[in-house]
C-alpha cells in the first residue's frame, strides 16, 4: 500500500468531510439518546452486590466514563503523532475536537468516582496514585482546551506543538492504567480487563459492556459534531447548529 | 504494506522516537527510585517494625472473626493482617464505612499511642470481584 492512499484526507473534500460528520454525529446521538431507556430498564432488572448492594450501580457510570476518557486520549496521541509526521490539517482539527468530549468524561469519572467512593469506602478523595493520576489527567485536558482557545492557534507549528504536549500527556494515561498494579491504592486493581478473566460477575457484566459502548457512541458523536462545526466554512447558525456546535460557539 | 517515508519525515521520526524513549527512561527511573512514597498505605509488618508515632496509612486484610463493635463506648476494634502473618490490632472510635467487614482489605489511618493502634479514619477497600447477592 502506497503513502497516497493512506493520506484520504487530502482526496476527500472538506464539505463532503463535513457532511459526513455531521451525519455521523446526529445519528450517533440519536442512537445514543434510543439506548438510555433499554440501558435503564436492565439496571432496574439487576440484582444487588454482595457487599455493596444498590450502590454497585455506580459502576455504570463511573467505568465507561473513565475507558472512554483514557481511551479517546490513546487514540488522540496516536493522531497526534501522525500529524507530526504528516500534518495533515484534519487530523488536528479531529484531535482538536476529541479535547472536550475527553475532558467531559474524564470530570464524570471524577464526580461519580467520589460520590461512589463516599457510600462504599467512606472517603470523598484519596490522594492515592490511580485518584491522583486521573485528576492531573483531568487538568492536563483543560489546560490542552484553553491553549486551544489563544488567538493564532492555527499555524502548524502551534499545531505541531499541540500535538507533543498530547504526547507527553499520554505518559500520565500509562500511569494511571498501571498505577493501581505498581503502587499501593485504595482504588481496585483492574476488574474487566485483567489477566485470567473478567473478575465482575456476567450478570454486572455485560450490563457494563453496554454502558461503555454507550458512552463510547455518545463521546464519539460529541467529537464528531465538533469537528463537522471546525470544517464549516459559515459560523453556524440556528438552523445548521448541532449539539458539537453549541460549545463550539 | 509500505511506507516511504521523505527524509525530513524520517527525521523527525527519528527525533520522536529517541525524545519519547528518553522522557520514558527518565520516568521509569523517578518512579523506580521514589516507588515507596507513591505507594497509600504501610502493611501491618512494616507499621509493627517502624512503630511510628506520626499518624501513618496501614493496609491489610480484616482477620476474620475479629471485628468487634462494642454500643456502649462506640468503640470498633479489628485486627489487621499480613502475608508475613503479622496482626495489628486496631481501636476506632467513629463511624465505620458500609464496607467494613471481615476478609476484607481495610486501610486505617492513625498513630500509635504507646502500645495501641489508635484510628482516627477508616476506608473499607474494595475488591475487584462483584457478585450478586446471593
Amino acid at each position: 500500500m502506497n503513502i497516497t492512499v493512506l493520506a484520504i484526507p487530502w482526496v476527500v473534500s472538506a464539505s463532503d468531510l463535513r457532511r459526513w460528520s455531521r451525519k455521523l454525529s446526529q445519528y450517533g446521538l440519536l442512537l445514543s439518546l434510543m439506548l438510555i431507556p433499554i440501558l435503564w430498564h436492565i439496571r432496574t432488572t439487576l440484582p444487588d452486590e454482595q457487599l455493596q448492594g444498590l450502590w454497585v450501580q455506580y459502576l455504570y457510570s463511573h467505568v465507561p466514563c473513565a475507558f472512554t476518557a483514557l481511551g479517546l486520549y490513546t487514540v488522540m496521541t496516536g493522531l497526534s503523532l501522525s500529524y507530526c509526521l504528516w500534518p495533515i490539517k484534519f487530523t488536528y482539527l479531529f484531535i482538536e475536537s476529541c479535547i472536550l468530549p475527553t475532558l467531559f468524561c474524564s470530570l464524570c469519572t471524577l464526580i461519580s468516582g467520589s460520590l461512589w467512593g463516599a457510600q462504599t469506602w467512606g472517603t470523598y478523595w484519596v490522594w492515592d496514585a490511580r485518584l491522583t493520576s486521573f485528576l492531573v489527567l483531568s487538568a492536563f485536558l483543560g489546560l490542552l482546551h484553553l491553549c486551544t482557545r489563544v488567538p493564532r492557534s492555527g499555524s502548524k507549528s502551534f499545531r505541531k506543538m499541540m500535538c507533543i504536549l498530547i504526547v507527553i500527556g499520554f505518559f500520565d494515561v500509562i500511569l494511571t492504567h498501571f498505577a493501581v498494579l505498581w503502587f499501593k491504592t485504595l482504588h481496585q486493581g483492574p476488574a474487566l480487563f485483567r489477566r485470567g478473566g473478567s473478575s465482575i460477575d456476567p450478570v454486572f457484566a455485560w450490563p457494563l459492556i453496554g454502558h461503555i459502548l454507550h458512552i463510547f457512541l455518545l463521546t464519539f458523536s460529541l467529537a464528531m459534531g465538533h469537528f463537522s462545526t471546525k470544517l464549516s466554512v459559515r459560523p453556524p447558525t440556528l438552523k445548521t447548529a448541532t449539539l458539537g456546535s453549541i460549545y463550539a460557539t | 504494506m509500505k511506507l516511504q517515508l521523505k527524509a525530513p519525515q524520517r527525521r523527525t521520526l527519528m527525533n520522536m522516537i529517541w525524545k519519547i524513549t528518553a522522557v520514558a527512561i527518565g520516568l521509569a527511573c523517578f518512579f523506580k527510585v521514589y516507588q515507596e512514597s507513591f505507594h497509600l498505605y504501610l502493611t501491618p509488618s512494616e507499621a509493627l517494625e517502624r512503630h511510628p508515632e506520626h499518624a501513618v496509612r496501614v493496609g491489610g486484610l480484616l482477620l476474620e472473626g475479629s471485628l468487634h463493635q462494642d454500643i456502649h463506648t462506640g468503640a470498633t476494634t479489628f485486627h489487621l493482617i499480613d502475608q508475613n502473618d503479622a496482626v495489628l490490632a486496631v481501636h476506632f472510635y467513629g463511624t465505620a464505612p458500609r464496607l467494613l467487614k471481615e476478609n476484607q482489605e481495610t486501610i486505617v489511618f492513625g498513630a500509635f499511642q504507646g502500645e495501641q493502634f489508635v484510628a482516627q479514619d477508616v476506608l473499607a477497600k474494595h475488591d475487584e470481584y462483584y457478585r450478586p447477592k446471593p
